[in-house]
Formats: structure tokens, C-alpha cells, sequence
């Protein structure tokens, strides 16, 4: 916020507003579209893409009147890019009964021009148009107020969103506006606001309830703020806000202090306490010097704090940061309250502060004469044991009453403005100040500590200070009965006065946590009791101080000290709820010993709990007890103890294994030497001292690294589930992302992952099946998403046994009742091909081999349906027959170059693999091929061989249906024919054996005349060779043998045992 | 947990730890079983045991020793906790009567849960606090005498005694099994009907034979 105010006020500072609030107040002139000369007026309020309209103003005679408001987000960085230029539309319009609205007036509004020509806020009335291109009439006339904000969050978010734009994107600009304004009041200005604001805060903080009056004290700084005027004027203003001020500040206020109702001093006062840390020991110097010093000398240890502090200060938004996000809220009831049009924003509100702040520094030196002078000692000593910053202000009213020794009327006939000024300036100081203590809590302490032994004697000899002081707290009250003073100095006083305390609490704490403890020891015991005094209210910070002051008034000495320890404790409350004392300080006996009841049900219910809980455990114990006693033992390793391995159990690994285990310690010894146990332990068999964890199976495990003795075995770590989800599902998903597969697979095969992971088969299963369980899961993905990914890929990938892979796949399937689709060929042949090098030149690739990829993978696709079709593909991995089709393909097309091409080389120049059944599945093809070429008239002619086939596969492609269709008639034909001649079992084998002969082998030999038989599904061309012969329906007689494992099964008795053993023992011999 | 060691042994004890919450069972046990002592007293929660192997004379003798929560109230783990015990400690904090004067009823839920030949011994733990000791030696020694039980005073902290304690222990199980495995051996058929302590024995009897050897 300092940065917005000091943007704000800064002399061709660009602030660069967020939001901007426009209202529309209303309208005059507007044309008559309703009946009787009256209109259903609405207005439309448009920034950009967002749009709000307000009520409906009925029956409004040309001149109807909304105040009806709307918060619109600029573009961002309005200040950097003015070319974003954002434009408010306003578009009146006549609400029709029936029908489209009527067009009344439209108005634009350059919102980047009004803000940058007028600052953040305006009320004008703007003539109403015509739509664009439309003759333009007299529509009349709008009223608008445009306020440009910083921000339009809530005070959290406000509060962080300042703190954020400090380091972000405003920071620079911050930065910028701190370099110009440096000298000026700007810096003390971004000071002073925390004054203001926090006031502000500590309404907001404390209660609900106090927000009213606060946002009534807004108004009146508002008020006087809201008018865009230069220090003076803010000076001349507050007179009549204060005023307002009485009025607005009914009950609400005396009733909270009643109590306190004091002599004037008491905003004062108030400060007194707020102010002492900063002001400290550097103050009190300058009471000393002569007047005219001082006052230089402060001015200078203002500027020497600016100096000093400027990085500070900054942080000091950070500080006031609680400020700022306090006074928003304020800010925006106070909108509320007053009517629309006066309601001034958040920004004009805190920007006026500024100025006034400012302009109170600029007055400063010279209102300030000798009078202020005077005190700061005393102001330095009373305000010290309050511990606040606000102290500062008091100096004036100090000097009066303390030199003049005047009654505690004096403060109140000093030059209000002047006090308000110097608080403001106190203020200002007491920001920069906090600044300082920041950074240097030394000073400040060294301040503190020895500041309260001359305040209490000070305090003593006068009395009007002393009940200054009890006024001090409640101000409010002061004010109330002063209204004939200086409205000003009252409610600068009164800002004050309720933001030294809200200042203290809130930037302390934050400023220097250090600071806020240390005055406590001093009387610990003297807090109790004014707790209490203060229970009755429900404001926990006020009623504190009210409650130091009094006691301050009754004994000043200790008081001094008490109040600062009430203040640090309101700041504790305040600032820390988890405080205990804060949230029963508030509470009357009774309601402590309600409360204590109820804690005591709460506590018998938990224990109730806990007790269930531990019948739980103990029932759970006993099972374990009885079931698997093993877990409760402690493991007697590195233990909780960490480092310490004692008597631990070894056991030594298999070699094999142990080998493995010491590569894998190595590994992680490499990853670094974290590992190792820092204990010192040893290996009991080596003697070596490099123990590392090992995680082996997600097991951890203490292991020398130098023999492979495993030294303790680890705890388990994990659960089952554990395991497999962290491993397995890892590793799951690892797969996928290497495979490319979309994520939605990823999830899926995951999903699979888990759910075959609670089969206890699986669970159960060897460690290489789980690995492979990973593979299956992505398969059984893939091809249910059709997803071309073969078994072979993924055990390539896997380093899996195919079989092993199978098997695990098949099981899984079943287990889990899937419903997996086979592969899809076609799919399969697109993406297979496509992985193939031969479809541009390269150097590996000469360009004679280049093949078009549409061409190849398309002739591919008909080779290997026609393998398909031809029954070469069923139960057969598809990969070699797609390369071997592919080949063929690829010979195919251009057969000039290719055709002597062997497979092999082929596969290399594709770089692909070359499954080794690829050659068998490609002469089965050529056989195929062959075989459709005998049913072509003009192609038996050619007495084509393998070789020359290959050139007519277009052709037999083309005719693929025809050919097969005959084949396969003629195949079955044949075979009912044999089935004729040839019955019986045995036989039939023969038969297919020949069938078998004739169609693979012996054809391409050319030995007999091409069968179209081969096109029969395999199990009918191949019979298993060896016939399983239908076992005999022998019925059992009884008479069979029985082998003597057998019959030891049977065996129960010792009898029959001893007689087997002695039948045994006659047949041996 | 292969462990070396550990795996020759001749026989499992069950000792079990009881005695008021807070008077430092699961100290004495870690101190016995792993040599350490922990200054952050937590109360335990639930039952856990260790163990260790001692040799006494010729046989190797495995201490499964149960520690719990010594708490007051009847729990349903009792009755598991104690059975099958050959051998209990009852400690009490000597520097705390109340530890002491409930030993009775310690006694009294032990022999209620345990079978009567259970060896046990009463534990003045806290022996290093001796300034602020409550009960005196020989009261505890002699309600000791009086019900039959073995007496030591130990210091989990300093391990003053905590070996011994439990060694002793162990030692009185042992005569007290080898003197039932000699009455056993003569009618052996109920050898594998007695549950844990009986069953050792087999195991015991053998090798002690192969040792003597």
C-alpha cells in the first residue's frame, strides 16, 4: 500500500491500478421511451469482456438515479502497456416490456486516460451518444464515479498480494517510486500509512462490532481525504470531519470507554505507549540538545532512518503490509456507508493519508517549536515502557504539559493540527522506526530497557500525564467530549491513538518478536490480575491497555512496566489465538468453570476413545500373539537408535546372491556415502566399517559392502501393497511412458496392476512373474485399446522370457476375467511398417531401395491378410509374418532393384530385427503366392518359381478373393474326397502327412501339381504327428498293478505298513 | 530373522516383563537385549519382545522376553501375554512405594494367568537413584522370601545387575526344565504334549547329548 500511496501522490508517478470500481450514480436528460414519459432505466457497465448491469431505475422521469457500483479487473500492467487500453461502456437502456430493451444513450470511458489525467478517482458526468454510425441525438447525460484500485481482494489476499508485488512485478515500480521520492515525504508517506491503517486493523481484528465505528473513523479520514487536496487542505478538512466523526461515533464508542473517559491527552497518551521502541534512545538525545536542534536532529534521524532503512522501509510494507489489508475492508464499508457518491475508494482513502501524513512531515519542523521539543524526553520515558512507536507523537503534548507543568487541559489547548501532525509525523517515524528496530533490534531494546526507569519518575511528578494517560486508551471517549477542540487534532489524535496500539500489536510482532517478549519479565505477575479486570469485554486489546492505563494511573511506577506487559500480551492475543491466556482472558468465572466442564466431557469421551482404541489394539495384539509372534519382535538392529548396531544376527547370502547384493551395494555407495550408517558399525565378518543400506526388495538392509554379509536384515518397510504399488506400479508406469501410450493406458494398466495385484496367485508369485505382471498389464492395455503393441516388444523391452510372459499374460487374463481382443493385424502392419528405414534415402539406405510408405504398407496389408486368410497366421507370432510380408511387399513393387535382395538384408537395410521364423513364414507366402498363380491361366504359362513370383503379386493380389475362393472350394472338395477313401484314425494321419508334404515343402519344389489345400486352417493340414491314441475304455478290473508309490498312499495302518515293508522286503530278494 | 547366533540354541524361555507402568521394563529389556538405555520414557503401547541367547553352561539358552504397558486395568492381552511364560519379572521402582505396594497384585494376576511353576523375580529397578529411594532393600528382599520369588536390585541406566537379574532367571528355568526333562525322559509319551517349554527340551536333549559327546 505504501507503494500505491506513494505512487499515488508522487509527482508523475505511475501506479498501476488492478481493479477499478465504477459507479454508476445516475442520469439526467435521458430521452423518454416509456410510457408517460418515463423510462425503466438501466445501465450497463462493460470493462472489457466483463459486464454488470444495475437494477432497473422505474419510472424514472429522465433522470433516474442507480448508486449501483461494480468492480472491474484491468488488464494487467495497465502502466507498462497503456496500449491495453481498457474502456468502460456504459450503455443506458429502457428496460420494454415486450421485446428488445431500448437504446437510451451510450458513453465510453478511456479508463487508462482518466486514470493517468486524474489520479485514481473521479465523479463526472459524461454526455450520452448514439450507437457508432447512428445520427447522434441529445440522449442526456451520465453520472460515473471511477475509482482505481490497487486491489480488489479481500485483506488477506490484499495483505499477501502487497508483500507478493513488492518482490513481483511491481516491485520494480516500487523500487522506481522509492528512487524519486526518496527525498521527498513520499518515503515517510508509504510510512505513515500503517498509521492510518492500522487503526483500521485492529478494529477489524478485534471485532465485528467494532468495524462500524471504524469504518465511521474511515469515513471521516475519507471525508477529508476524498478531497483532492494538498496538505493544507487536509489539514482544513479534518475540522469538519471531526465533526462527522462526533456524530457518527454514537454509543457504540463511549460505551467502550466509558470507563476510560479521560482528559484530552489522551490520543496522546496512547501514542505515548505505542511509540517508546523507536523513539528510544535517539530522542531522548535530541530532548536534550537545544530546541531548534532537536528538531533538526529529528528531521535528520528521520531522514538518517530513511537512509538507513530504505531497504527497510520496504520491508516495512511488509510490516504495514497488516495495515493496508486492514484498512481495505474499512475502507469499503466506509464506501458503503456514505452515499455513493462521496464514498471515497480504499486507494483516495489511504492517499490522502498520505498527503496529510506528508504534509505533516513538511509542517513538522516548523509547527514543531520549542514546545515539542521539550518533551521528547519525557515522551521518550513514557512512551518507553509502553513499548509502541507512539510515543512520538506525544512529544508535543508532553512538552506542554510536562515542561509548563500544566493541568492535563494543556494538551487539549495546544495546537490541535500540530498534534495531529506530529503523531502523524510520530507515526511516520514510528513506521520507519519499526523499519529500524527491524533491522537493528539493538537500539530499540537498548531504548526499551533503559527508558522505564525515568518514565515512572517523570510520570509520578506529574499527574495530568498520568491521567492523560488512563484517557490515552480510550481516545474515542476523548473525543466525544471535546468536540470544541480542534476537530483535527482530535482525529488525528484518535487515528492515532487506536493505531499506536493496533500498530504495536500488529507490525511488533511481526517487526521484532524478540522486542515484544523481552518487556514481559519485568512484571509477569501484574498481568493476571489485569486480565481479568479487562474479562468483562469482549475486546481483548482494549480493554488491556485501558486497563494499563489504569493501573498506571493508580501506580505509576509499576504501571509503566505493567502496561507494557499488557500491551505485549494484547499483542500476544492478538497476534497468536494458540495463545491459552488470550482465549480465556475474556471469560467470566462462570463461564471458565462452564468451560472446564466441558473440557472435562470432552476428556472423559476422548478417553473413552482411547480406551476403545486400546481394547482394539490389545485384540489385534492377541491375535498376533497367538498367530505370528514373530512381528512383535524388536528388531534388534540399527534400531531406533540409529547407528548403533549391536548384537545383531547375520546371515550370510548364497554366493550367487551375494555377488548381486554387493554390486548393488556398490551402486549405492556410489550414489553417495549418505548411506552409510555413520555409527560406526562393523561388519562381524570382515571387519569393514562400510555398512550401507541396501534396499533390496524394498526391504532395507544393513550390508557390508565389502564382503556381502548381509548385517541385519532390514524391517520391513513396506506392506505387500506397498510393494507393489511403489515398484510395480512405478514400473508400470515407466513402461508406458516409453512405449508412448497415451495416459489414458497409463491408468488403465495401473488400475489392472493393482487389481491383479490382490490376487493372491499373482501376489504370491516369483519376483520374475511380478516383473513380467508389469508388461502384461500394458499389453492387455494396449490391446484392448487396439493399441499395436506385441507380446515380442514388450519382453524385448522387459528383458522378459516370452514364455514366462505368456503364460503370466494368460494367467492374468484369466484371473481377471478380461476381455482382451487379439491383436489387429492391420494396426499391427501400419505401425510395424512405419518403423521401417526404407522409405527415404539415406546413407544406409541407397535410393534404389526407397519405397513409398503408402504403397508398401498397403501391399503389406493385403500380403498378410492374405496370410491370414490362408490360415498363415493364426497362433503364429505376427511380427515375422508381417516381415516377411513386408518384404515381399517391398520386393514387389519395384522389382528391378530389390529382387535379390535377401531377406536378411532387407531386415538390416529396414533395421529392423529379423524374427527367425520370418524366413519360414515368407516361404509359405512364396508357396501361397505359387499356388494362386497355378489358378491364373496366364500366369502358369510363365512357369513362375519363388523367385519370379514375386513379380506377379499385384497381379495374384488383385484376384486375391477369386483365387482363394476357388482354392478353398476345391480344397474342401478334396478333402470330403479323401475322407471317402481313406477312413480311419491312422490312416487319416497318413493322409494329412502327405496333404502336409504336398503343401509346404514339396511345392515350391514343383514336385507335384499345386493343391489349393494348402489354404485349409493348419490342424487340418498338420495333424499332430504323433497321434494321441483315445485311451482303451478298458474298465477297471481291479487287476491292474499298482505302483508301490501308489500304494504307500494308501497305506494307513502299522500293520499294513509292516506287511508292505515285508512284501518289499521278498521281492528285493 | 536368521541370525546367526542366535539359531543354536537349546532352549526358548518365555520371560515376561510386568511391574506399574513407568518403572522401566522396556529399559531393562533394551538395556539386556541390545545394551541400551533410552532417556525419552515413552509408555509402551502394545507388546513387543526380544530376545537374546545366553549360554548356561553347555546350552544355549534363548530369553524370549515379552515387555507390555504396565497398565493397571485387566487387558484383553493378558491372559496371551502370560502364557506359556517360564519366567516373569516384576519390577518396581524403588524409588516409588506405590510401584511397590501394588506387587502384590501384580503377583496375584500373574499366578492367575501363568502356570505355577513360573519362575519369577521381584526387580528393584532404579537402583542409581539411591538418594531418592522409597523402598528398602531388605522390606523388598524380604516380601520376596515370603512369596517365593528371586529378589534383585538393578539399574537399567548404569546396567548394575540388569545381566545378573535375568540371568538368574533363566538359570532357575533351566534347572527347573533340566530337572522336568529328567523326569520326562523316564515317561516320555507326554514330551510333545506340553507346549512351548516342553517341546525345547527334544530339541535340547539332543544336542546337549551331541555336545557331551
Amino acid at each position: 500500500m505504501s507503494l500505491a500511496a506513494s505512487a499515488g501522490r508522487g509527482p508523475g508517478a505511475i501506479w498501476s491500478p488492478t481493479h477499478v470500481q465504477v459507479t454508476v450514480l445516475q442520469a439526467r436528460g435521458l430521452r423518454a421511451k416509456g410510457p408517460g414519459g418515463t423510462n425503466d432505466a438501466y445501465a450497463v457497465m462493460q470493462v472489457g469482456k466483463e459486464k454488470y448491469a444495475t437494477s432497473v431505475s422505474e419510472r424514472s422521469l429522465g433522470a433516474p438515479v442507480w448508486r449501483e457500483e461494480a468492480t472491474f479487473e484491468l488488464p494487467p500492467l495497465l502502466s507498462a502497456a497503456p496500449a491495453a487500453a481498457a474502456t468502460l461502456q456504459l450503455t443506458v437502456l429502457h428496460r420494454a416490456l415486450l421485446g428488445l430493451d431500448k437504446f437510451l444513450g451510450r458513453a465510453e470511458v478511456d479508463l487508462w486516460a482518466l486514470h493517468r489525467d486524474q489520479g485514481r478517482r473521479k465523479t463526472q458526468w459524461y454526455p450520452l451518444k448514439s450507437k457508432p454510425g447512428k445520427k447522434e441525438k441529445e440522449r442526456g447525460e451520465i453520472e460515473i464515479d471511477v475509482q482505481f484500485m490497487r486491489n480488489n481482494m479481500t485483506a488477506s489476499m490484499f495483505d499477501l498480494s502487497v508483500k507478493d508485488k513488492s518482490r513481483n512485478p511491481f516491485g520494480k515500480l516500487k523500487d522506481r517510486v522509492k528512487g524519486k521520492s526518496k527525498d521527498s515525504a513520499s518515503d515517510t508517506a508509504s510510512a505513515i500509512v500503517p498509521s492510518t491503517t492500522p487503526s483500521v486493523d485492529s478494529d477489524d481484528e478485534s471485532s465485528s462490532r467494532d468495524k462500524k465505528k471504524k469504518s465511521k473513523i474511515k469515513t471521516l479520514f475519507s471525508r477529508s481525504n476524498l478531497q483532492k487536496t494538498p496538505l493544507s487542505q487536509s489539514l482544513s478538512v479534518l475540522p469538519t470531519s471531526r465533526s462527522d466523526k462526533v456524530l457518527l461515533r454514537p454509543g457504540d464508542f463511549q460505551s467502550q470507554w466509558e470507563d476510560d473517559d479521560n482528559e484530552d491527552e489522551s490520543s496522546s497518551t496512547s501514542d505515548v505507549s505505542s511509540h517508546k521502541r523507536t523513539a528510544s534512545a535517539e530522542l531522548r538525545q535530541l530532548s536534550q540538545i537545544t530546541l531548534n536542534a532537536p528538531r533538526k536532529e529529528g528531521l535528520s534521524f528521520l531522514g538518517g532512518l530513511r537512509s538507513k532503512n530504505d531497504s527497510l522501509s520496504r520491508s516495512n510494507v511488509c510490516i504495514n503490509g497488516n495495515h493496508v489489508y486492514l484498512e481495505q475492508p474499512e475502507a469499503k464499508s466506509e464506501a458503503k456507508d456514505g452515499s455513493p457518491a462521496s464514498s471515497p475508494s480504499p486507494q483516495g482513502f489511504r492517499k490522502k493519508h498520505l498527503f496529510s501524513s506528508t504534509e505533516n512531515l513538511a509542517a513538522r519542523p516548523g509547527k514543531e517549536p520549542g514546545e515539542g521539543r521539550v518533551s521528547p524526553d519525557r515522551r521518550l520515558s513514557e512512551s518507553s515502557p509502553k513499548d509502541s512507536l507512539k510515543s512520538m507523537s506525544l512529544p508535543s503534548y508532553r512538552a506542554l504539559a510536562g515542561g509548563d507543568v500544566r493541568a492535563s487541559m494543556a494538551p487539549a489547548n495546544l495546537d490541535p493540527v500540530k498534534d495531529a501532525k506530529e503523531s502523524r509525523k510520530q507515526e511516520n517515524k514510528k513506521s520507519s522506526l519499526l523499519a529500524l528496530v527491524t533491522g537493528k533490534k539493538d537500539v530499540a531494546k537498548g531504548g526499551e530497557g533503559d527508558s522505564p526507569p525515568p518514565v515512572s519518575e517523570k510520570e509520578e511528578g506529574v499527574v495530568a500525564e498520568a491521567r492523560r494517560r488512563e484517557a490515552g486508551p480510550g481516545p474515542i471517549g476523548d473525543l466525544g467530549r471535546r468536540p470544541e477542540k480542534d476537530a483535527a487534532a482530535v482525529v488525528s489524535s484518535w487515528g492515532d491513538s487506536l493505531n499506536p496500539f493496533e500498530d504495536v500489536q500488529v507490525a511488533d510482532p511481526q517487526a521484532d518478536p524478540e522486542a515484544k517478549s523481552e518487556p514481559k519479565p519485568p512484571a509477569p505477575s501484574a498481568r493476571a490480575p489485569q486480565t481479568k479486570a479487562v474479562k468483562p469485554r469482549l475486546h481483548p486489546v482494549k480493554p488491556m491497555s485501558t486497563a494499563a492505563t489504569r493501573i498506571v494511573g493508580s501506580s505509576l511506577g509499576t504501571a509503566t512496566v505493567i502496561s507494557e506487559n499488557l500491551i505485549n500480551e494484547a499483542l500476544m492475543k492478538k497476534h497468536d489465538p494458540a495463545d491459552p491466556a488470550s482465549a480465556y482472558a475474556q471469560l467470566t468465572h462462570d463461564e471458565l468453570i462452564q468451560l472446564v466442564l466441558k473440557q472435562k466431557e470432552t476428556i472423559g469421551k476422548k478417553e473413552l476413545q482411547v480406551r476403545e482404541l486400546e481394547d482394539y489394539i490389545d485384540n489385534l495384539l492377541v491375535r498376533v500373539m497367538e498367530e505370528t509372534p514373530n512381528i512383535l519382535r524388536v528388531p534388534a538392529q540399527v534400531g531406533r537408535k540409529a547407528g548403533k548396531i549391536s548384537v545383531p544376527g547375520q546371515f550370510r547370502l548364497p554366493h550367487g546372491c551375494r555377488y548381486g547384493l554387493r554390486r548393488g551395494c556398490r551402486e549405492t555407495r556410489l550414489l553417495g556415502a549418505a548411506c552409510t550408517m555413520p555409527g560406526g558399525g562393523r561388519c562381524p565378518d570382515c571387519g569393514s566399517t562400510e555398512l550401507v543400506e541396501d534396499s533390496h526388495y524394498s526391504q532395507s538392509q544393513l550390508v557390508c559392502s565389502d564382503c556381502g554379509c548381509v548385517v541385519t536384515e532390514g524391517v520391513l518397510t513396506t506392506t505387500f501393497s506397498d510393494e507393489g504399488n511403489l515398484r510395480g506400479l512405478r514400473r508400470v508406469r515407466d513402461l508406458c511412458r516409453v512405449l508412448q501410450l497415451p495416459s489414458t493406458f497409463e491408468d488403465t494398466a495401473v488400475a489392472y496392476y493393482q487389481q491383479a495385484y490382490r490376487h493372491s496367485g499373482i501376489r504370491a508369485a516369483r519376483l520374475q512373474k511380478k516383473e513380467v505382471l508389469v508388461g502384461c498389464c500394458v499389453l492387455i492395455t494396449c490391446r484392448q485399446h487396439n493399441w499395436p503393441l506385441t507380446m515380442g516388444t514388450i519382453c524385448t523391452l522387459l528383458y522378459a522370457d516370452l514364455e514366462v510372459f505368456s503364460g503370466t499374460y494368460m494367467q492374468m487374463v484369466k484371473l481377471l476375467g478380461l476381455d482382451v481382443p487379439t491383436l489387429c493385424l492391420a494396426d499391427l502392419v501400419k505401425t510395424y511398417c512405419s518403423s521401417f528405414r526404407l522409405f527415404q534415402a539415406s546413407p544406409s539406405v541407397p535410393a534404389k531401395y526407397v519405397e513409398d510408405k503408402e504403397k508398401m504398407v498397403s501391399r503389406t496389408l493385403q500380403l498378410v491378410e492374405l496370410a491370414s486368410e490362408t490360415w498363415l497366421v493364426t497362433g503364429r507370432h505376427p511380427l515375422p509374418v508381417i516381415t516377411a510380408a513386408a518384404f515381399l511387399a517391398w520386393q514387389s513393387l519395384r522389382p528391378s532393384a530389390p529382387l535379390p535382395c535377401s531377406l536378411a538384408r532387407f531386415c538390416k537395410l529396414a533395421n529392423v530385427d529379423l524374427p527367425c521364423p520370418a524366413a519360414s513364414r515368407l516361404q509359405e507366402l512364396l508357396a501361397v503366392l505359387l499356388r494362386m498363380a497355378a489358378q491364373l491361366a496366364w500366369l502358369q504359362v510363365l512357369q513362375l518359381n519363388r523367385r519370379s513370383v514375386v513379380k506377379h503379386v499385384g497381379d495374384l493380389l488383385q484376384h486375391r478373393q477369386l483365387l482363394l475362393r476357388k482354392a478353398f472350394r476345391e480344397a474342401t472338395a478334396e478333402a470330403e474326397a479323401q475322407e471317402k477313401e481313406l477312413p480311419g484314425w491312422g490312416q487319416e494321419a497318413e493322409q494329412g502327412d502327405q496333404e502336409v508334404e504336398n503343401g509346404s515343402s514339396d511345392l515350391p519344389e514343383g514336385k507335384r501339381p499345386p493343391s489349393p489345400a494348402l489354404l485349409l486352417p493348419p490342424c487340418m493340414l498338420k495333424p499332430p504327428k504323433r497321434v494321441c491314441p483315445t485311451p482303451p475304455m478298458s474298465t477297471v478290473t481291479g487287476d491292474e498293478n499298482i505302483s508301490d508309490s501308489e500304494i504307500e498312499q494308501y497305506l494307513r495302518s502299522p500293520e499294513e505298513i509292516r506287511d508292505f515293508q515285508r512284501a518289499q522286503a521278498a521281492t528285493c530278494s | 530373522m536368521g541370525n546367526g547366533t542366535e539359531d543354536d540354541y537349546n532352549f526358548v524361555f518365555k520371560v515376561v516383563l510386568i511391574g506399574e507402568s513407568g518403572v522401566g521394563k522396556t529399559n531393562l529389556l533394551s538395556r539386556f537385549t541390545r545394551n541400551e538405555f533410552s532417556h525419552d520414557s515413552r509408555t509402551t503401547i502394545g507388546v513387543e519382545f526380544s530376545t537374546r541367547t545366553v549360554m548356561l553352561g553347555t546350552a544355549a539358552v534363548k530369553a524370549q522376553i515379552w515387555d507390555t504397558a504396565g497398565l493397571e486395568r485387566y487387558r484383553a492381552i493378558t491372559s496371551a501375554y502370560y502364557r506359556g511364560a517360564v519366567g516373569a519379572l516384576l519390577v518396581f521402582d524403588l524409588t516409588k512405594h506405590q510401584t511397590y505396594a501394588v506387587v502384590e497384585r501384580w503377583l496375584k494376576e500373574l499366578y492367575d494367568h501363568a502356570e505355577a511353576t513360573i519362575v519369577v523375580m521381584l526387580v528393584g529397578n532404579k537402583s542409581d537413584l539411591s538418594q531418592a529411594r522409597e523402598v528398602p532393600t531388605e522390606e523388598a528382599r524380604m516380601f520376596a522370601e515370603n512369596n517365593g520369588l528371586l529378589f534383585l536390585e538393578t539399574s537399567a541406566l548404569d546396567s548394575t545387575n540388569v545381566e545378573l537379574a535375568f540371568e538368574t532367571v533363566l538359570k532357575e528355568i533351566f534347572a527347573k526344565v533340566s530337572k522336568q526333562r529328567q523326569n520326562s525322559s523316564r515317561s516320555s509319551a507326554i514330551t510333545l504334549g506340553s507346549a512351548q517349554a516342553g517341546q525345547e527340551p527334544g530339541s535340547g536333549e539332543k544336542r546337549t547329548c551331541c555336545i557331551s559327546l
